[in-house]
């Protein structure tokens, strides 16, 4: 086969253990398993090797792979809705595949239910204008710094890529990298982040959804983001090790808390707030949102209350002082 | 040429506006943000609609929802409340209207003067600050708040914590009391019924306690825009400057013109005592991107503290002592919630209308929380998850546990309630610190320039600010406990940019302050600043807007009698309340 592989441009470590950690190339493979699973797939069953990446079912003479931006993007965008629902099942569990993944659920729905991730994902893409270019660095520094301090995941040995899965992952790579040069919403861009985040929490992420962070349990989730808000995280060092630019170095720490903050709080005011069934024609909700229901709000709801009889007086009798 | 130019429809705008135009001067207001002339056919109850800082109808953004919020940078973690349009913020607010703690007055000499920021004081005297804070009373009007279930709880609950009332307008010893609020009493039906067919106005006058208040208040229904309840000043201030001329005599109305962003402040060089001199501004309209400019013997900001020191800045305006956009207060907000068995109104009524004063420390407040803003209020935090990491906080006290957000299920269970959540928000009296700061971000702009870059590092706050925040959380805790909360709960909230002051600050020292004692700008003469970034410091902790529309009628004051050759009005003449008949008569009679 050697003869007949097909040359690409080398892919360094880091980047290797980017597209890996962050669930690119998880995403890619899920999207359309036929494609990427020429040599490439998740082992099954159980016990070691189970859910890595690797070469599992070598197909002699498979044909090479090509990404097209387009379809990465898709893949990406179905990333970025897997890790959400798992934030959102974080923030507020309910009775969904997602809560009950992560060892917390409960009987009654939960944010997910209320589509908050809907909510997280628009809301995220318009927090920041992230100027064109500073994805492109932000994701190039961090994988200079996986480079130099990679993350401890085993299939990034090199004996663990076949040759077409060489092949593959540099293709994703080359496509990755156009991708990135095209519109990149920041709501993909916090979910790679956060997969991240989650590989190098829990090593390889074991589990049914293509997002790593998905598959962790509620506590490892936490853990997660117990880095993403540490002061001194490994991610902040990442991701300012090696922009060139400055004032986008200086500047990103603050995006990235941001984001996070944002993050965390959205799945809380996405789950109890009207958005799922607003009406805009009427202004009104078309049904008590569930997160009335979940909090007692508004037991009469719709419409909306313009007025209570909550007045019991004043303070002593006193009406002005 | 106009008499006066005013960047900004918020708090402080408006209100050099209005006593401008009362004056008879030529006055033009420029607003960034929407006109909002007919909430009723605009807005809504629902708090993603109206309050998302990204997409909803009162954000820091521009009329027209396709186009996306104005960003602001935030170097440190922490988020934005403000919001553009006429009434500015105060289309949030909640109306709570105390006066400051006399102790960060210069002339303060009681026991405790050693308690306040000592070195930000205001340069003039409480009792001269008093005439105008009467003034601006009587004006909006404030009026002593209504009680309802959750005012009962809390009164109840700190007379329990031992606290005693105060009852009186000056802040004189630590206690409690219900809001001085510019909200209009309940009146007829409002506050007595829910039944919307019976709240129409006039059968209801007044505050209908309908629980909206963050949502913008446009009630009661079928009320004259001045007679709405919420004395924002889009019900307050403004309609009294845009009729000025059928209310009093010799008055005039002021020309508004929204969707105007003023990008820049123009400015001759001078020689004398001050470096420059206003001489007119630059706005772009936010629809067609057209610039205007208009030249004005005097130029008042009024963009809120975020937005001078940007359009300063940008205007290439000198800063000799370095204090542009320095010395940024906000409070250092934070949250404590208690949870009890039974029915405490957390979601019922006005949005705030009872508090707890403590000279030299600050104040905290009762306040009532639609789901969404409370769950989004109890996922705030500097401390991490609660029961899983702390950030290196998490600090422990009168409260359960250690103080984090809520997350996962105990969120879930906490918010399984709303009506039995009592929510206290803690106002520090927080220092003026060098540090914490406003200047333009150098990497993003927008069509109006580079952006406003806001630091503000909650955890290299001064050794006193930290102190009163957590003497103010312990209080506030213990009230909670008093009162028979099954479990308290306390956020350590990430710095939250709804109370901001002092970001352009008078002062009486030309080292530290940009304006001087009549608030015109040391370094640029005919300009005036009269919002909030004006304040020499954080009040002590009381809310800022009453404070702000109380200098800025001093002010108004200053810039007729020093370019206008007028006289002081207050404390000589009666003020007109936004609310008279004379005022109710010309807003319906110019359509507004
Ligand atoms: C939820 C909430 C509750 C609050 N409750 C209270 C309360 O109960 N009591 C209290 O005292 N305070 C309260 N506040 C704070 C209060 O809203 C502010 O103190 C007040 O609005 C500040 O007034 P300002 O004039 O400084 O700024 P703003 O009210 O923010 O007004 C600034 C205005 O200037 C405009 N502007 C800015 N730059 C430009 C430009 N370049 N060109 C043209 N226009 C420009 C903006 O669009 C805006 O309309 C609350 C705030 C929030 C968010
Ligand atoms: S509670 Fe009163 S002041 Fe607040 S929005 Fe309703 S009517 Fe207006």
């Amino acid at each position: 086969m050697s003869e007949t592989k097909p040359t690409n441009s080398p892919i360094s470590s880091g980047r290797r253990q980017l597209l890996i950690g962050s669930g690119v190339l998880g995403a890619a493979a899920a999207l359309n398993p036929g494609m990427a699973f020429a040599h490439w797939g998740r082992g099954k069953g159980r016990g070691k090797g189970r859910g890595r990446w690797g070469r599992d079912n070598p197909q002699e003479n498979a044909p090479p792979v090509e990404w097209t931006v387009e379809q990465l993007r898709t893949a990406l965008d179905q990333l970025r809705n897997d890790t959400f629902f798992a934030m959102i099942a974080f923030g507020v569990p309910g009775n969904d595949p997602y809560s009950e993944h992560q060892g917390v659920s409960t009987p009654y729905p939960g944010g997910i239910t209320t589509r908050a991730d809907l909510y997280l994902s628009g809301g995220t893409d318009l927090l920041v204008p992230v100027p064109a270019g500073f994805m492109n660095q932000l994701l190039a520094s961090i994988a200079t710094y996986l480079a130099v301090k990679p993350m401890d995941i085993p299939e990034m040995a090199s004996e663990d890529v076949g040759e077409n899965g060489e092949y593959l992952l540099e293709n994703l790579n080359s496509s990755f990298t156009d991708y990135l040069e095209g519109e990149v919403s920041n709501s993909v861009l916090v979910a790679l982040l956060i997969n991240l985040a989650a590989t190098r929490v829990a090593g390889s992420v074991d589990g049914p959804f293509p997002s790593p962070f998905a598959n962790l349990s509620w506590e490892q989730k936490a853990k997660v983001f117990e880095e993403l808000e540490s002061e001194h995280s490994w991610l902040k060092r990442a991701i300012t090790w090696n922009i060139p630019d400055r004032d986008y170095r200086e500047a990103t720490p603050g995006v990235l808390s941001s984001m996070v903050a944002f993050m965390l709080r959205i799945a809380g005011f996405g789950s109890y707030c009207e958005f799922a069934v607003f009406n805009p024609q009427t202004r009104e909700v078309v049904q008590r949102p569930l997160g009335w229901v979940l909090s007692q709000y508004a037991p009469d709801a719709p419409p909306s209350g313009i007025g209570s009889d909550d007045f019991i007086g004043y303070y002593q009798g006193r009406r002005s002082v | 040429m106009r008499d006066v130019i005013i960047i900004g429809a918020g708090g402080g705008g408006p209100v050099v506006a209005k006593e401008l135009a009362e004056r008879g001067l030529n006055v033009l207001v420029l607003e960034a943000g929407a006109r909002h002339a007919k909430p009723e056919q605009e807005w809504s109850a629902l708090e993603n609609h109206m309050n998302s800082s990204l997409t909803g109808k009162l954000r820091f953004g521009p009329a027209d929802p396709a186009k996306p919020a104005w960003f602001r940078e935030l170097t440190t973690p922490g988020s934005f409340s403000q919001v553009a349009g006429v009434g500015g913020t105060t289309l949030h607010y909640y109306g709570n209207s105390p006066r400051a703690m006399p102790g960060v007055f210069a002339d303060y000499r009681g026991r405790d003067r050693g308690m306040y920021d000592h070195r930000h004081k205001f340069p003039f005297g409480y009792d001269e600050m008093r005439r105008y804070y009467e003034w601006t009373e009587a004006t909006l009007p404030v009026q002593t708040a209504a009680m309802g279930t959750k005012e009962q709880a809390f009164f109840q609950a700190a007379e329990a914590a031992g606290l005693s009332p105060i009852t009186g307008k000056d802040i004189t010893h630590a206690g409690f009391r219900p809001q001085e609020n510019a909200i209009l009493q309940p009146g007829g039906t409002a506050g007595r019924t829910s039944d919307p067919s019976q709240l129409n106005y006039p059968n209801a006058t007044g505050c209908t306690l309908c629980g909206h208040c963050f949502q913008g208040c446009m009630l009661p229904k079928g009320a004259p825009r001045n007679l709405k309840a919420r004395r924002s000043t889009d019900n307050s201030y403004t309609p009294m400057a845009l009729t000025a001329d059928l209310w009093k005599p010799g008055g005039k109305a002021i020309t508004l013109v929204s969707d105007a962003y003023v990008t820049r402040i123009l400015s001759d060089r001078q020689w004398g005592r001050r470096m420059q001199r206003a001489t007119g501004v630059e706005w772009r309209d936010v629809n067609t991107g057209e610039v205007h400019s208009e030249d004005a013997r005097v130029v008042v900001m009024a963009g809120g503290c975020i937005e001078n020191p940007r359009l300063w800045m940008n205007s290439d305006l000198p800063d000799p002592n370095g204090w542009v956009g320095r010395g940024l207060t906000d409070h250092a907000l934070d949250w404590v919630t208690g949870i009890f068995d039974h029915d405490v109104g957390g979601a019922r009524g006005t949005s705030c209308s009872s508090r707890a004063d403590f000279p030299g420390y600050g104040a905290i407040q009762n306040t009532a929380n639609t789901p969404g803003v409370q769950a989004n209020n109890l996922t705030n935090s500097d401390s991490g998850i609660r029961g899983t990491y702390t950030n290196g906080l998490g600090g422990q006290g009168a409260w359960d546990g250690e103080a984090g957000r809520l997350y996962g299920t105990e969120l879930k269970e906490m918010m399984s309630d709303i009506n039995r959540q009592m929510s206290i928000l803690v106002l520090t009296d927080a220092d003026v610190e060098y540090q914490n700061k406003v200047d333009v971000s150098r990497v993003f702009n927008d069509d109006h320039g580079p952006v406003a870059r806001v630091s503000i590092d909650k955890r290299r706050r001064s050794r006193r600010t930290q102190r009163n925040r957590d003497y103010l959380a312990t209080r506030a805790a213990e009230i909670l406990r008093a009162a028979g909360a099954r479990k308290i709960v306390r956020n350590d909230w990430a710095p939250v940019l709804l109370h901001l002051q002092s970001s352009m600050r008078m002062g009486d020292s030309a080292r530290n302050s940009v304006l001087d004692e009549n608030c015109e700008a040391r370094a640029v003469q005919g300009l005036f600043i009269a919002d909030n970034s004006a304040l020499p410091n954080s009040l002590g902790g009381p809310n800022p807007t009453l404070s702000t529309q109380a200098l800025a009628t001093r002010t108004a004051e200053k810039i007729f009698q020093h370019y206008f050759g007028g006289d002081a009005w207050v404390g000589h003449e009666s003020p007109i309340c936004s609310i008279d008949d004379a005022v109710t008569q010309a807003v319906l009679s110019r359509g507004l």
